[in-house]
């Protein structure tokens, strides 16, 4: 992998795992470190045989794993540290876009369990097959299908309740 | 079939096998329900699919960040190797380069040497001198090898010196470009490149060797999180993470001698944090019981009207009140700031080294009475400068934000988390609430100590060339440093005052034919 590709890859994948790490830690920031140690690690090994956004994924999953651990002991003998973590600082959706209609579904994306978000983001972002999923994050592709399956149809449930974005509720109630 | 079998999903996301997919094309083409189903999931995986690359659009690593990948695409061996070895193979051939060079050199000197002096009786084969052994010792930079390895560079590898870290006695490997701030030297700046006194350059050695934190990760991990300036975004990283470290209290005599030589730390040299901590300040008192103690302190900032300071100081128990020994093994503090009332915030001091936002950072042992102050400036929420989606931003956040009390908002609060000796879980101490309000600060208001440091920030951030404090002139940081160090300054406040006394008349006798950067 030379210099040109590496950035091309960069380019192409820094939002989506950004997205994607921010499924696991909560925050922007804390996942663009994990992205950018995952494109570290990539640099890294570039000279190994892989297929880049498997590789990819993968890692940035490991990355952010890592993260928790590492964070969640210390955090949890202190709750509410975490809980003012969580609260002050953005996801993805709240600070990607101001246009409400660009974000509508995803913001009821996060009402979702982890492991929905997870294999949504999989499935409809990084465009993996249910064999892929699989492969990263080590559930069967029985479990992926199910997972799929429940979270499309809770993501639909909760757009049919309300239809109007979230955010506009927000704005209403302040 | 049923709607609600997840085969249904597979089969519209085109996920089943073929045989199993053409069973169950065959067994729904007549029921308008799972065909409805199947239209409106395809539907919905287009609109998601929409909404991420809207989203993956508008995310984007730190420019910071991104600079510290691209600045790793330099040649040079990939992983798994090792890079020591690289390192190692470079440093060893070059050793057997430069031995066999100075022995073949030593070796042609003898030679020449004796031949000259020789006389046809006293002819000595050169080839029976024996050559002295040569003992050579190599401190070798890996990034100087590695960057000068491609270009086969051996030569200078050999004498290339490890890299110090920037202390505020950092040597410039060349003048730094100033957009105001004080003269340089008489000569053409461009050609001299001045050196420091050799007692200075034994200090930089000797202080640039920073304490560094216990906390686990990489230097990736590590970073601080520098935008516009060194300011961070309240609302993107709002929590800030700092370990209760052991400065170094580098001499200000010798920093003096320095400055006085006509030296200029390089833009980045200055240690701005060891500046602010040289000088003792009225921490706050431990409670009975407490480990810690934490206060905040908000007010005016001298060099931006519109600016604050926030003095965050900490201390530790003192050796000898309560039980001996050590205090903490491991400590650090959390800044928290407002982002319905903080704009933007930086750290004065710590350049990439310790404050994370949005981080835990814990230092290594925490000494008895041992004490830090952390130096923000501050830009204050001015509404009329925040787009309308950002305020809807920071008024949702505004509602976790507002204390339950009724108490005005805090700009800004902090805690500090360490786990004592034996113990596994974290202690927790919070600064006193109420006292980092907005309607406190005030540069009229602040404490002799607030404004005596924001002085001191004043003079480092001056002479590194910040443009935030170009609206200050030299006699004006001195005036705020004289008029804030007390009626009986303490010895160090008292060198302090003298040496930029010292500093402004020098570079008033300089003023003539010197590159003066001070327009005053």
């Amino acid at each position: 992998m030379e210099a040109d590709e590496f950035t091309e890859i960069l380019n192409s994948y820094e939002g989506q795992l950004i997205g994607y790490a921010c499924t696991f830690l909560g925050n922007v920031e804390s996942a663009k470190d994990a992205v950018q140690d995952t494109f570290l690690r990539l640099w890294n090994h570039r000279t190994d045989a892989m297929s880049v956004k498997p590789w990819l994924y993968t890692t940035c999953r490991n990355r952010c794993i890592d993260m928790l651990r590492r964070e969640k002991r210390i955090l949890h003998v202190d709750s509410t540290v975490l809980e003012s973590k969580e609260s002050s600082s953005p996801r993805p959706d709240e600070i990607a876009d101001g246009n409400d209609q660009h974000r509508i579904i995803l913001n009821h994306l996060k009402g979702l369990s982890q492991n929905q978000q997870e294999v949504i983001r999989l499935k409809f972002e990084a465009d993996f097959s249910y064999r892929e999923i699989s492969d990263v994050t080590g559930l069967n592709e029985g479990n992926v299908g199910f997972l799929l399956h429940t979270g499309l149809k809770k993501l639909r449930s909760a757009m049919t309740s309300t239809p109007r974005s979230s955010s506009n509720q927000e704005a209403a109630d302040l | 079939m049923n709607i609600d079998n997840p085969k249904l999903t597979s089969f519209a996301l085109g996920e089943l096998p073929g045989k199993e997919h053409a069973s169950l094309k065959k067994e729904i083409a007549g029921d308008l329900e799972l065909l409805n189903e199947i239209a409106e999931i395809s539907k919905f995986e287009g609109a998601l699919k929409g909404e991420f690359r809207n989203e993956s659009t508008t995310l984007r690593l730190d420019h910071g960040q991104r600079q510290h990948l691209l600045a790793q695409l330099k040649p040079g061996p990939p992983h798994p190797f090792p890079a020591f070895i690289p390192i190692f193979g470079v440093a060893l051939a070059a050793s057997f380069i430069l031995a066999a060079w100075v022995t073949l050199k030593n070796s042609r000197t003898q030679r020449e040497r004796l031949s000259s002096v020789a006389t046809d009786s006293e002819r000595i084969d050169s080839a029976a001198i024996s050559t002295p052994p040569v003992t050579i010792s190599f401190i070798l930079n890996p990034e100087e090898v590695l960057a000068s390895s491609a270009a086969s560079g051996i030569k200078n590898q050999a004498t290339a010196a490890p890299p110090l870290e920037p202390s505020i006695f950092a040597k410039p490997k060349r003048q730094p470009t100033l957009p105001k701030g004080p003269s340089l030297a008489k000569s053409d700046a461009s050609e001299s490149i001045p050196e420091l006194p050799a007692m200075a350059k034994a200090l930089s050695n000797r202080f640039a060797d920073f304490t560094e934190n216990q906390s686990p990760g990489s230097y990736s991990e590590r970073k601080l999180h520098i935008r516009d300036g060194g300011f961070v975004t309240a609302s993107d990283a709002p929590l800030m993470g700092l370990p209760m470290i052991a400065l170094k209290d580098p001499s200000l005599s010798e920093f003096r001698n320095a400055l006085m030589a006509g030296n200029l730390p390089k833009p980045d040299g200055i240690r701005l944090d060891e500046l602010i901590n040289h000088f003792d300040y009225r921490y706050p008192k431990l409670g009975s019981d407490e480990e810690f103690a934490l206060a905040i302190e908000i007010g005016g900032c001298p060099w931006a009207d519109d600016h604050l300071i926030a003095k965050v100081d900490a201390s530790a128990r003192p050796r000898g009140n309560r039980a001996p020994g050590i205090v903490a093994e491991a400590a650090g503090l959390q800044v928290h700031f407002n982002p319905t009332l903080v704009a933007k915030y930086r750290l004065l001091g710590y350049r990439n080294k310790e404050g994370k936002p949005s981080a835990f950072l814990l230092s290594g042992e925490v000494l008895p009475d041992q004490k830090i102050t952390f130096l923000y400036e501050i830009v204050p929420v001015a509404a009329s400068h925040i787009p309308d989606q950002q305020q809807t931003e920071r008024m949702r956040l505004a509602r976790h934000a507002a204390p339950q009390d009724g108490s005005p908002p805090s700009l800004l609060h902090a805690d500090i988390l360490f786990r004592l000796p034996g113990e596994s879980s974290l202690g927790r101490l919070a600064a006193p609430a109420g006292s980092a309000t907005q309607q406190t600060a005030s540069e009229h208001t602040a404490s002799e100590d607030l404004r005596f440091a924001s002085a001191v920030a004043a003079f480092g951030l001056y002479l590194s060339g910040d443009p935030n404090v170009s609206s200050l002139s030299l006699s004006e940081i001195e005036k705020l440093a004289r008029d804030s160090a007390g009626e009986n300054p303490l010895k160090k406040r008292r060198e302090f005052l003298e040496m930029i006394a010292a500093f402004m008349e020098r570079e008033s006798s300089h003023s003539e034919g010197s590159i003066s950067l001070d327009p005053r």
